[in-house]
């Protein structure tokens, strides 16, 4: 009896025993696992971090290379400034480029006082180049002017253009081969010509307009007007202005002003360049132009609103003047 | 073939920064002049003509060749002269401002159109 309730207690306190021990090795696992776990978190936390600061610090070597680098373009750029004045030798690299320009015939740089300032045995360019001379004087009374084209009678277009302010004000002139000249071309390879042009001078009226019935003109002008095709138009004869009309843009007064202008310049265009059917004046405000309209010898001033004139336009008003006009006189632009 | 006095008034006539022209020998003769007043014109003629010779002279010595044109810039006004056949030269007078270009294209223009028979 009694050996077998021993064998009983200690059977029983063999199995719990064995309980005690695996809950203990359970425990035991579960705390390696759990500090595996721990391991392996604060593992990844260190390789995180020292990617940030991996990272961190190759944005500021980044940072540190580009404002390197920044600082050795900006010492990179060219530190001789650009050209005060026109040496021969620029100019003449100039003009060759442009004479190698399809369009261009011959090319020659005037000074402000109308003498040339690179080689040209071209006498007629030579003399066309002594305008250069009144439009650089123009200039001061008359308005920023920065190009001029002139369409001669018997011989290819003339294109007057401000070079840009190191050549002291001088000004290129350049005759077309069998057209005018490609103004791209030549606004490409005068950049910076047309910069701080503008007007400095009051409006001056024109004197000795006759204003000789000028409604039935006016209505002329007028309907182009509307259309937006100009930003101001001006019937001119031989006594002076007939009609003008403009729209909001420039005013009347500067209509005429403008147009008295072009019939300046006009007159010695043809004075230096011989006769003259066609002239383009650019200025601070657009490109206008003045064409003999065939209309007994009246001139039709357009004016563009900010944008070059409009030929179409332009031919519908001169088509329509001379429907109404007598006959076509051979008035020449120089009056 | 244009008259040699209607050449010059032409020249003086067509160009507003002329002041005046006259066309002058080696004598000092005037042949033609317009716009030029008649005190002047002595006095120039008379000053030209040296100088002419010396700057012939001049051009030759250095090698220039024959002298074709001259300027002569002042403060106030200015002055281009042309030779047209070695005996006769062109003068012209430049208003108060006239870009000196115009001058010597004027003088050189009536040169040209007397050597080409013009005004003869």
């Amino acid at each position: 009896m009694i050996d077998w309730m021993l064998t009983t207690v200690g059977l029983g306190a063999g199995l719990v025993g064995l309980a005690a021990g695996r809950i203990w090795g359970a425990h035991v696992t579960e705390r390696r696992a759990a500090r595996e776990l721990d391991d392996q978190r604060f593992a990844a936390q260190r390789e995180l971090a020292a990617r940030v600061k991996a990272m961190q610090h190759l944005e500021a070597r980044l940072e540190k290379l580009s404002a390197e680098a920044a600082i050795s373009l900006s010492e990179s750029r060219p530190t001789t400034p650009p050209p005060t004045r026109a040496t021969v030798r620029a100019l003449e690299r100039f003009v060759g480029r442009l004479r190698g320009l399809a369009s261009v015939d011959e090319a020659v740089v005037i000074l402000p006082d109308g003498l040339p300032a690179t080689r040209c045995d071209d006498e007629a360019l030579l003399r066309a180049g002594a305008l250069v001379g009144e439009l650089a004087r123009a200039d001061g009374a008359l308005g920023g002017f920065i190009g001029l084209s002139v369409e001669v009678r018997r011989a290819d277009p003339l294109s007057f253009r401000r070079l840009p302010p190191w050549t002291g004000g001088a000004w290129l002139v350049a005759r077309g081969r069998g057209g005018p000249v490609n103004g791209l071309a030549l606004d490409a390879a005068i950049v910076g010509a047309y910069a701080e042009q503008r007007y400095t001078t009051p409006p001056a009226r024109l004197s000795g307009a006759t204003h000789a019935d000028p409604g039935p003109v006016a209505a002329i002008l007028g309907g182009e007007l509307r259309d937006g095709a100009f930003g101001g138009v001006a019937l001119i004869d031989a006594s002076g202005l007939v009609a003008c009309a403009a729209v909001d843009g420039p005013d009347r007064a500067l209509v005429e002003r403008l147009a008295l202008d072009l019939l300046h310049v006009g007159a010695r265009a043809a004075h230096w360049c011989g006769d003259v059917v066609g002239l383009r004046l650019a200025n601070a405000l657009g490109e206008w132009v003045a064409l003999a309209p065939g209309a007994g010898g009246a001139m039709v001033a357009a004016f563009g609103a900010g944008h070059a004139v409009d030929e179409l336009a332009l031919e519908r008003i001169r088509g329509r003047l001379r429907r109404r006009a007598p006959a076509p006189s051979t008035q020449e632009l120089a009056s | 073939m244009s008259d040699i006095n209607g050449l010059v008034r032409e020249l003086v006539g067509g160009n507003p920064d002329v002041m005046g022209a006259f066309v002058f020998d080696a004598d000092g003769r005037v042949e033609a002049s317009s716009g030029a007043p008649e005190e002047l014109l002595g006095a120039a003629v008379a000053l030209f003509v040296p100088m002419r010779d010396l700057l012939e002279r001049t051009a030759a010595s250095l090698g220039c060749g024959e002298m074709q044109s001259a300027l002569v810039l002042g403060a106030t006004a200015s002055i281009g002269v042309s030779d047209v056949d070695g005996v006769r030269a062109v003068a012209v007078l430049g208003a108060e401002g006239a870009p000196t270009g115009s001058l010597l294209q004027e003088s050189q223009w009536l040169a040209r159109r007397l050597r080409e028979g013009g005004g003869s």
